[in-house]
């Protein structure tokens, strides 16, 4: 009943405006004619793009590892994290709600940590890190999601469709693969697109994991920072705030879910 | 998190026909994910925290309790202060300034929450690198503040880069959707009608919020909060790019020990006493949640 | 009733759950052709029961046969029944035609012989043209005639019916019960309904069966059911009735003198071929619109005739319905036509009470 309160407008829009103040710097200074951090004022320039997609370690980063290894990941942790949601709404197993916390475990565990495991595990195993551990990694911190989204999309499915099905002539089997299925699909794709944004953002595990020829676009951003680059930082960042952006919003417009955790 | 089974219909869940014989097929994939890629790996790290630096093998299988010994040095002592008290403050500031805002988003029209949630989630997804990037273009020495005001004559007053301040700023901001989400899925399971209940037998709106609100989207906001400790006090690259050499979190130390120093057996139980420091919040919440849960059954 | 007018047959089916019996034992024969309604408040077993025979739930004990045939053998998808939602269940991600052609799919049917035999099940339900819809662009009450025509393209052998009417609203309930009523009879379709709500089961069945607590108290047509409910509860749930306690003072030529607690008397004519003997404790059921009201100055000392004064009056239009105070009784409930003559008998305070000797049911205490 306070939702149109003033004090509560104000303090939402200050809010906000902190939240996007970063990623909206980050989009000015992409912008910025200067090699300075700064937001334009006047003239505005493409040439940090032009520079990002001409420099080939921002190229390749983007091109042959971020988009490859998310998409990698997104698909595994799709199909893993579908499989366990159905598991985990459907199957007679005892003790639902413990199977349930443990699988949300890539959630709550830090992931630096998980990162810094996989890292010991296979440099003790005597492989360097590759391109293998980035998508094993990406997709474990993908699956949470998949559940999530996938698993409240079933819950909400009304059981007596599939009894409909079933008194129409069709097995429990078919029930599901005909009447459940198509309508978990647009949940499926979000769950694989929340997987993708997931691994596409990542730096925390990717920093331990990702190795000199798997540097994802989140670390090469991070080492430049560290070197003191020029605004490509900022055009390198601003591709990646527009792929996620994007997702976001395909997910809220054509598959019509309520995004969340 | 609002767990997925409570919203089943215990009594059509039930009813199932246990059709699905082999469940191992559906959730047989994710264990043995879980079991190689964490469960494993973490064991290997329990397990070499306990072993000896060896700088020619990284470590040599010969007991001892030296890496956790070395945690007591001040430097290490203060270190973990840093990051816990870090994750308080990051904590408190995201459920003070997050619940207005999951209020708000539970409580505004379909057309609006999808804009909302839209302008929460994006920040949320977007790496952590880059909105900390954000944050240094923004508050830096020669950042966007200071060059703002110097064009006004004010001069370049802020100073605030590489102190702990600015570490929670960035960190605030970071988690802040961590806290609104959960937060707000537990503000609209309660009805208006409450609100309006007690606003009716004469509550202004900060009691309304106080007494009425918060205790009963209190699971919401604890497992939002526990969500928000456990990511701030688990990073690398925002007190690094925010907090300068003086303000180094446990995280930063580990990152160092195990890629530069290579002493694997001290990052290990630098890692062990994080983990441990978040499964016992983790503990404490679910033992709270259930506490909670047969409190409201004792009321009813 | 002859073996081969039976359609369905449930001989002692019980469901037990968790140790305790639940539904049954229900012994129940439907007619080839018939509206047989299952018909009692919620938790009552009927549910249970029509998901027993559609094959969602296993009996405990007991089978069930159709035409003759063990149905509780075989898995619901080989059952072949009809079954009709309360929320309609429509497949939302199919076209209204491909909600009703599913079935058909399922059998291999040619798409042309689908299309054909869609266009015309949509229209014995009244939706021709409408194939191309979604589920979501269509009323509550156009749904529910694809979730009827999505059964019945099948020419079931028997149709089930959940509740289907109750999640509309009431004018069109009326509407749809009409049809629906209608559309059975043309195409003899035998039909078991499950409804809690009494009118639409007196409305539309050829014979009801009252459910309680798992049991069936009373099968017979809707006229036995209000006329000559079998039990107290019968009486009580379908209509209103006044149950007086009573004992049998003495029986004359089929009709009972029953003397009620404060030692008024009562009349009730027994139907043939029931014994009931003096001293006997009875419960006496009266009809409130068998009670008739009169001035009470005109009194004789007509045993049979009770006195007592107007408690409340309420004016429904149509009817009137009035709360009567008689000494040593619960208050009595009675119901008339608002005519000229009622009002003038409510005029007064002090009445007489006469009840017809017929109307009186007499069962057991």
């Amino acid at each position: 009943m306070y939702g149109r309160h003033p004090v509560l407008r104000l303090l939402i829009v200050c809010v906000l405006a902190f939240l996007l103040a970063p990623i909206l710097v980050v989009i000015g200074v992409s912008f910025n004619p200067t090699s300075a951090f700064r937001i334009p004022i006047g003239a505005v320039s493409m040439r940090w793009y032009a520079r990002f997609f001409a420099t080939p370690t921002f190229r390749d980063a983007l091109f042959l590892v971020s988009l490859p290894v998310a998409l990698a990941a997104s698909a595994l942790a799709t199909v893993i994290g579908s499989l366990a949601a159905i598991g985990l709404v459907r199957a007679r197993i005892a003790a639902r709600g413990a199977f349930e916390s443990v699988f949300m475990l890539p959630l709550l565990i830090p992931s630096i940590l998980l990162g810094a495991a996989m890292y010991l595990v296979s440099v003790s195993l005597g492989f360097r890190t590759n391109f293998l551990t980035l998508v094993l990694g990406h997709m474990l911190l993908g699956i949470p999601y998949v559940i999530r989204v996938v698993g409240s999309a079933l819950v909400a499915i009304d059981p007596r469709l599939e009894e409909a099905a079933r008194s129409l002539g069709c097995t429990p089997v078919q029930a599901f693969l005909r009447v459940v299925v198509p309508n978990l699909r647009s949940s499926i794709l979000s769950g694989a697109t929340f997987a993708f944004i997931v691994s596409f953002s990542d730096i925390n595990l990717a920093l331990f994991v990702a190795g000199p020829e798997t540097t994802t676009l989140p670390i090469q951003i991070y080492s430049q920072i560290f070197w003191e680059g020029d605004p490509t930082i900022a055009a390198a960042s601003t591709v990646q705030i527009i792929i996620v952006g994007t997702l976001i919003l395909l997910m809220q417009k054509i598959f019509k879910i309520r995004v969340g955790l | 998190m609002p767990a997925l089974s409570s919203s089943l219909p215990g009594e059509a869940i039930a009813a199932y026909p246990p059709w699905i014989p082999g469940w191992v097929w559906l959730i047989g994939p994710y264990l043995l994910v879980l079991i190689g890629v964490l469960v494993l790996p973490l064991a290997n790290v329990a397990a070499i925290s306990v072993f000896t630096h060896d700088p020619r093998a990284f470590w040599s299988a010969r007991l001892t309790g030296a890496n956790y010994a070395r945690l007591l040095d001040p430097y290490y002592v203060q270190v973990l202060v840093r990051t816990l008290r870090i994750g308080l403050i990051t904590t408190v500031a995201c459920a003070a300034l997050g619940f207005p805002v999951a209020y708000w988003l539970a409580r505004c029209s379909r057309r609006v929450v999808t804009i909302g949630l839209f302008l929460i989630v994006m920040p949320m997804m977007v790496s952590t690198v880059i909105r900390s990037f954000g944050w240094m273009v923004l508050l830096g020495r020669t950042g966007v503040i200071n060059v703002a005001s110097e064009a006004l004559g004010l001069g370049r007053w802020l100073t605030i880069m590489n102190t702990e301040a600015a570490v929670v700023i960035a960190l605030v901001q970071i988690c802040l959707p961590l806290l609104v989400l959960p937060t707000m899925a537990a503000i609209e399971k309660v009805p208006v009608s409450l609100e309006e209940a007690a606003s009716n037998l004469g509550a202004g709106a900060i009691t309304v919020f106080r007494r009425v609100l918060i205790p009963l989207a209190a699971p919401g906001l604890a497992s939002g909060a526990l969500l928000v400790f456990v990511v701030a006090i688990s990073v690398v690259v925002t007190p690094a790019l925010m907090g300068g050499r003086s303000n180094r979190m446990l995280g930063n130390e580990i990152y160092d020990q195990v890629i530069t120093a290579m002493n694997w057996p001290f990052a290990s139980a630098m890692a062990i006493v994080l983990i441990a420091v978040v499964l016992a919040l983790l503990g404490l919440s679910l033992a709270a949640g259930r506490a909670l849960a047969r409190r409201s059954v004792r009321g009813a | 009733m002859l073996a081969q007018d039976i359609a369905l047959e449930l001989k002692s089916v019980t469901k037990i759950y968790k140790g305790s019996v639940t539904v049954g034992p229900i012994d129940l024969a439907v007619r080839q052709g018939e509206f047989f309604s299952l018909l009692g408040p919620s938790g009552c077993g009927k549910s249970t029961t029509l998901r027993c025979i559609a094959g969602f739930e296993t009996p405990t004990s007991g089978s069930i046969l159709l035409g003759g045939e063990r149905l509780d053998a075989k898995p619901a998808h080989r059952r072949d029944l009809g079954l009709v939602f309360q929320n309609h269940a429509l497949f939302p991600h199919l076209t209204v035609a491909g909600n009703v052609g599913f079935g058909l799919a399922l059998r291999k049917v040619g798409a042309g012989e689908i299309t054909r035999r869609v266009a015309r099940t949509l229209e014995l339900v009244g939706l021709a043209g409408c194939g191309a819809r979604m589920p979501s662009q269509l009323s509550g009450g156009q749904q529910q005639r694809v979730a009827l025509a999505r059964s019945l393209i099948l020419e079931p052998p028997l149709l089930l019916l959940d509740e289907p009417l109750s999640s509309l609203d009431l004018k069109l309930r009326q509407q749809m019960r009409d049809e629906l009523r209608g559309l059975q009879r043309t195409l003899g379709q035998t039909t078991v309904f499950v409804t809690h709500d009494q009118t639409e089961a007196l409305a539309m069945s050829d014979r009801i069966a009252v459910l309680s607590n798992g049991r069936i108290e009373q099968v017979g047509t809707p006229r036995e059911i209000y006329g000559a409910p079998a039990t107290r509860f019968v009486a009580n749930f379908i209509g209103e009735s006044n149950t007086l306690a009573a004992t049998v003072e003495g029986i004359r030529d089929e009709v009972a003198t029953l003397r009620l607690p404060a030692g008024q008397l009562l009349r009730a004519r027994l139907p043939a071929g029931t014994t009931r003997r003096v001293g006997e404790a009875v419960w006496a059921i009266v009809r409130p619109e068998n009670l008739t009201i009169q001035p009470a100055e005109n009194s004789q000392d007509d045993p049979t005739r009770l006195a007592g004064t107007l408690d409340t009056v309420s004016y429904l239009g149509e009817d009137i319905h009035v709360r009567l105070r008689v000494p040593g009784l619960d208050p009595l409930l009675a119901s008339m036509k608002a005519t000229r003559r009622a009002e003038v008998a409510l005029a007064v305070p002090k009445i007489e009470i006469g009840i017809d000797a017929c109307a009186v049911v007499v069962l057991a205490r």
